[in-house]
C-alpha cells in the first residue's frame, strides 16, 4: 500500500520543504516498518527519525501500533512548543 | 470544573483566560506567560516562527488539559498556544490555573506547561543572527535531556 506522511518542523525543512512524502508498505505492516520504510526510501529523513515520533490519527503511536490504509500519518520531530 | 484550550494565530488575552476560570470558589489563580526571548544558545533572537500540526495539538491539548485537571483538584484551567509569526516579547503560550488553595493552582500550572513542553506537536523556527535555526526539543525518544 501507498501511504502519505505528513512532515513538520525539521522534517519539512531535510524534504526540501514538501509537507508531506509517500512511502510504500505491505499490507498489514507496523510503525516499526513505516521508520524502516521512510529511512531507506528517504534517506535524508533517515538522521531525524530516531529522534522522531510517529503520529497515526492525531495520537502518538508506538513500533507495535498499525498502519492501516487511509489512517492520517505524521512524523513529529522534536517538540519544541511553550516557552523557556 | 471550567475548561478552556485553543490553539490560535491571534494575540494572547491573559486577561481573558483569566475571567474564564474565575468563580465566587476560587482562592488562588495562578497564570503562566511563556514569552519570546532575544537569544537562545548565544545567539541573537530577532523572532519566532510558531509552527502546529494543529488537529493533533487541539487535541492533544484538550487531553494534557484533562489529565492535569484530574490530577488536582482545581476550579478551572484555561491555555492557549498561538502559532505563526511572534516578535520578541509577544506571548506564545498562557496558562491560567484557578482553584481553592494555592499549592493546587501553582502546582497545576506548572504540571500543564511541563506537559506542553514535552508532548505537544508545536515547533519554533528561530529567526536568529546565524539564519533560520529549528529550536532542539523533546523527542519523547531515548536520549531526551
Amino acid at each position: 500500500m501507498r501511504l502519505e506522511v505528513l512532515l513538520y518542523g525539521a522534517a519539512r525543512t531535510a524534504a526540501g520543504g514538501r509537507s508531506s512524502l509517500s512511502v510504500e508498505l505491505s499490507q498489514g505492516a507496523r510503525v516499526a516498518e513505516l521508520r524502516a520504510a521512510l529511512a531507506s526510501q528517504h534517506p535524508v529523513l533517515a538522521r531525524l527519525l530516531e529522534a522522531s515520533r510517529i503520529a497515526v490519527d492525531h495520537g502518538f503511536a508506538t513500533d507495535d501500533s498499525p498502519v492501516r490504509e487511509g489512517a492520517e500519518l505524521a512524523l513529529i520531530p522534536p517538540v519544541s512548543g511553550g516557552s523557556a | 470544573m471550567i475548561l478552556h484550550f485553543a490553539i490560535t494565530d491571534r494575540p494572547l488575552d491573559l486577561r481573558s483566560l483569566e475571567a474564564r476560570v474565575s468563580h465566587p470558589s476560587v482562592g488562588a489563580m495562578v497564570t503562566f506567560l511563556g514569552l519570546v526571548r532575544d537569544h537562545h544558545q548565544g545567539r541573537s533572537v530577532r523572532g519566532i516562527r510558531y509552527e502546529a500540526y494543529v488537529p493533533m495539538a487541539e487535541k492533544l491539548l484538550r487531553s494534557l488539559g484533562d489529565e492535569v485537571a484530574a490530577a488536582f483538584p482545581l476550579a478551572g484551567l484555561a491555555v492557549e498556544h498561538r502559532i505563526g509569526e511572534l516578535a520578541v516579547g509577544e506571548a506564545s503560550v498562557a496558562i491560567a490555573a484557578s482553584a481553592a488553595h494555592r499549592r493546587e493552582a501553582f502546582a497545576a500550572c506548572m504540571r500543564l506547561i511541563d506537559r506542553i513542553k514535552e508532548d505537544l506537536p508545536v515547533w519554533k523556527l528561530e529567526h536568529t543572527d546565524q539564519g533560520d535555526i529549528w529550536a532542539p526539543g523533546f523527542s519523547g525518544r531515548r536520549g531526551d535531556p
